[in-house]
């Protein structure tokens, strides 16, 4: 199980939401970072998340959905707020408004595509109906690189800690031209291509995210993510799915470790040290408080998870947060983020 | 008052002393021998907390924001404290927070009423609104799509085909459709009727049926389908309760997988319990409005409910031997013989049980007045012998 909502410091700079972990990069497991790292920690209180979660569905079940994005809106405000790195908290400066906008123009574009999917057959004549499913499945596809192109732009610039911005300077035709050969790979060999697929773009996003004159790269290939879902799978079926706990702290970590942080020339590593076992306690305890509460508690045992991953993670000690310059300009479109919240894409 | 000044430019924090004004807050240099003016807010420029968290910063004006981060809650609180009428602090979702679990459980029980409310109300109001709204040219436009989809998979038995269509039309039942019956080859034991006026019948039933009542029964079972507009109230239903579900959850996103599930609910014409009661019962009524025997209909429902007894035992078996194909899509070929089973499995679980049925119809039975004469078509006769091959 993943956690619901990506923090703000996932978009900077890990995916994580089927979090993997390369072999090379799984020493110290359990031992806590060293003295002097910088350690994320989360503040949010469960009782406020309920409240807030349950706020939300109330305004969007009357609301019909409409409300959706301000609910979005809000629990990203709690989320980042809550997050704490060096004595500072990050900041969601989106509003309810922009993803408004952004929520529509998705639905349209996908509202459309997914309605001629299941329903065109229904008034298309038979003749054709399996090009035109086979066109818009092919257009969806197409729009993949667009929503995470959109997604980086208007998350991350949304995103600031002590007063910088996040930011991505991404070209989106760069973006295609690197990604369109890896997607018809991918096709051919019937998906095995994918992890190559997933890391190329990955190493582009992470290239082109910024904080202040802080940038980022990813240290992984498309070989250590393939290796590593091949072993983890083999675990997953040897114990009869009892290693899947473990294997997802594995994915993590490989997201999270692989990506180096370079301020000035130097590179900071970031760090887990989440356990299988430390995870597998979270679920348990999360599952066990929304069956006993009929579901209610569902928000509460989505956030303990998100709390368990956020803490887990630090950076090392040598990385300056006091030495950021601004380097963003102002950016507020939000399309990109609901599609690839439609596609079910979070990087 | 002391917090630490972030300027938008670099994320130095810079330690600084505050004064409260009237509708400003002067910052200084806290460091500095002049204690140097870093900047002035004004109250109403202060962004909005839209939600308040455990994170004591404010920020201020256009991009790229000036921030204020307090050292203590003390020192937040007294910001908010001396401008109790600034907006920056105000938010419908932070006076909501105010009442506490009072607020959480109160959020709790509307939720529950509010979808509750549109589960039993709203959603068929909704969905019996927009199927009214459909033109009937439009039904019968999907409902011929359907129909050349379907016979793909079917195999038509065109003699019977011209038969049945005769035996039905001398049913002189109503109908605002164009109704067109076939038959085809299936040992399924079955029938349909498709939105527009588009009944299948399979052979598999012609071999169950006895006489020509029985079969008039069928068919009044189904032309009632389709006057009643089954398909299209199902699937509006169906709609407008993903609506609530996909907003009760959140999950706007995966309205997808959703419509997959409303796809297949058309596909299997699986109507609901309600409408298979509805059909049953205008169906009697139109056999009566013809003159014809509503007993036939309860004589039909008697065969099916010994058919379905010695099915269930079958489709147990055979669900325990490959239980991997329970699915249905689409485009699926749910009419090929192998998951035949699997469909007689969902007529029993989406259609009242037989004796059920024939309960309620001979309740209707009873109360039909005694002067009412029922007569014997002999046109019916001898197309229903020709259908059984006499």
């Amino acid at each position: 199980m993943e956690e619901k909502h990506s923090n703000p410091l996932e978009s900077m700079n890990s995916n994580d939401e089927n979090p993997p972990v390369s072999n090379s990069i799984n020493k110290s497991v359990d031992s806590p970072p060293p003295r002097g790292d910088h350690k994320f920690t989360f503040h949010g209180s469960y009782k406020q998340y309920l409240g807030l979660s349950l706020y939300n569905l109330l305004l969007t079940v009357i609301t019909l959905g409409l409300y959706y994005p301000w609910a979005k809106c809000a629990i990203r405000k709690f989320l980042w707020q809550e997050t704490e790195v060096d004595g500072s908290r990050f900041e969601w400066h989106g509003t309810g408004k922009e993803m408004f906008r952004g929520f529509i123009k998705a639905y349209l574009v996908f509202g459309t595509l997914i309605l001629l999917i299941n329903f065109g057959p229904m008034f298309l004549p038979p003749s054709i109906v399996v090009w035109v499913i086979l066109g818009a499945y092919l257009l969806i596809l197409a729009f993949i690189p667009l929503a995470i192109h959109g997604m980086m732009r208007y998350r991350l610039s949304r995103t600031s800690l002590r007063g910088i911005h996040f930011g991505y300077r991404g070209v989106l035709k760069e973006l295609y031209k690197k990604t369109a050969f890896d997607f018809l790979l991918t096709i051919i060999t019937f998906g095995i291509y994918g992890s190559w697929l997933q890391i190329n773009m990955r190493k582009y996003v992470l290239k082109h995210s910024k904080y202040g004159n802080v940038s980022a790269r990813f240290a992984a290939g498309g070989g250590d993510l393939f290796g590593l879902t091949i072993v983890q799978s083999i675990l997953i079926m040897i114990t009869f799915y009892i290693y899947i706990p473990w294997a997802i702290i594995r994915f993590f970590k490989f997201y999270v470790e692989n990506t180096v942080i370079i301020q000035d020339g130097k590179e900071y590593n970031l760090k887990t040290n989440a356990t299988g076992g430390g995870y597998l306690w979270v679920l348990i305890k999360g599952s066990f408080l929304t069956i006993v509460t009929l579901g209610i508690a569902g928000p509460i045992a989505s956030l303990m998870v998100h709390k368990y991953m956020t803490q887990s993670i630090s950076l090392s000690g040598g990385f300056n947060f006091d030495n950021i310059e601004q380097t963003e300009s102002a950016y507020n479109d939000a399309t990109g983020d609901d599609m690839a919240d439609i596609l079910d894409l979070d990087f | 008052m002391k917090a630490y000044f972030i300027d938008g430019k670099t994320s130095k924090r810079r330690e600084c002393e505050l004064t409260f004004l009237e509708g400003n807050i002067s910052i200084r240099y806290l460091d500095d021998a002049f204690k140097k003016q870093l900047s002035i807010w004004r109250t109403e420029e202060i962004l909005k907390l839209d939600v308040r968290t455990t994170s004591r910063s404010l920020k201020y004006g256009d991009f790229p924001h000036e921030a204020l981060e307090f050292p203590t809650d003390e020192g937040f609180n007294a910001v908010i404290e001396r401008y109790p009428e600034a907006l920056f602090h105000q938010s419908s979702y932070n006076k909501f927070t105010a009442f506490g679990w009072k607020g959480i459980a109160g959020a709790l029980v509307s939720v529950v009423l509010v979808s509750l409310l549109f589960f039993f109300y709203g959603a068929p109001l909704l969905a019996e609104g927009f199927a009214r709204s459909v033109p009937k040219e439009y039904e019968s436009y999907i409902g011929e799509n359907f129909r050349e989809t379907y016979l793909q998979y079917l195999t038509v038995d065109s003699t019977k085909s011209v038969q049945i269509q005769k035996f039905y039309n001398n049913l002189r039942y109503e109908s605002e459709y164009d109704v067109s019956v076939v038959v085809v080859e299936s040992d399924v034991v079955n029938a349909f009727a498709l939105p527009g006026g588009f009944i299948v019948v399979y052979s598999g039933i012609l071999e169950v049926i006895s006489n020509e009542e029985e079969l008039a029964g069928l068919l009044a079972h189904e032309v009632s389908h389709i006057n009643g507009r089954h398909s299209l109230r199902l699937i509006s239903r169906e709609l407008a309760t993903y609506l609530l579900l996909a907003s009760l959850t959140g999950d706007v996103g995966g309205f997808s997988s959703v419509l997959i599930e409303n796809s297949n609910m058309v596909s299997s014409l699986s109507f609901s319990r309600e409408f298979e009661k509805e059909a049953d019962l205008e169906g009697f009524d139109l056999m009566v409005e013809s003159s014809l025997n509503p007993e036939g209909m309860v004589g039909l429902f008697e065969k099916l409910g010994n058919v379905t007894d010695s099915l269930e035992n079958k489709i147990v078996k055979k669900l325990t031997l490959d239980s991997s194909s329970t699915e249905f899509s689409l485009d699926s070929t749910s009419f090929h013989s192998g998951i035949a089973w699997e469909k007689a499995a969902e007529i029993l679980s989406t259609h009242p049980a037989p004796k059920n049925r024939i309960q309620y119809l001979e309740k209707r039975l009873a109360g039909v007045n005694e002067s009412v004469k029922y007569s014997k078509s002999d046109s019916l006769v001898f197309y229903f012998k020709k259908l059984k091959g006499h």
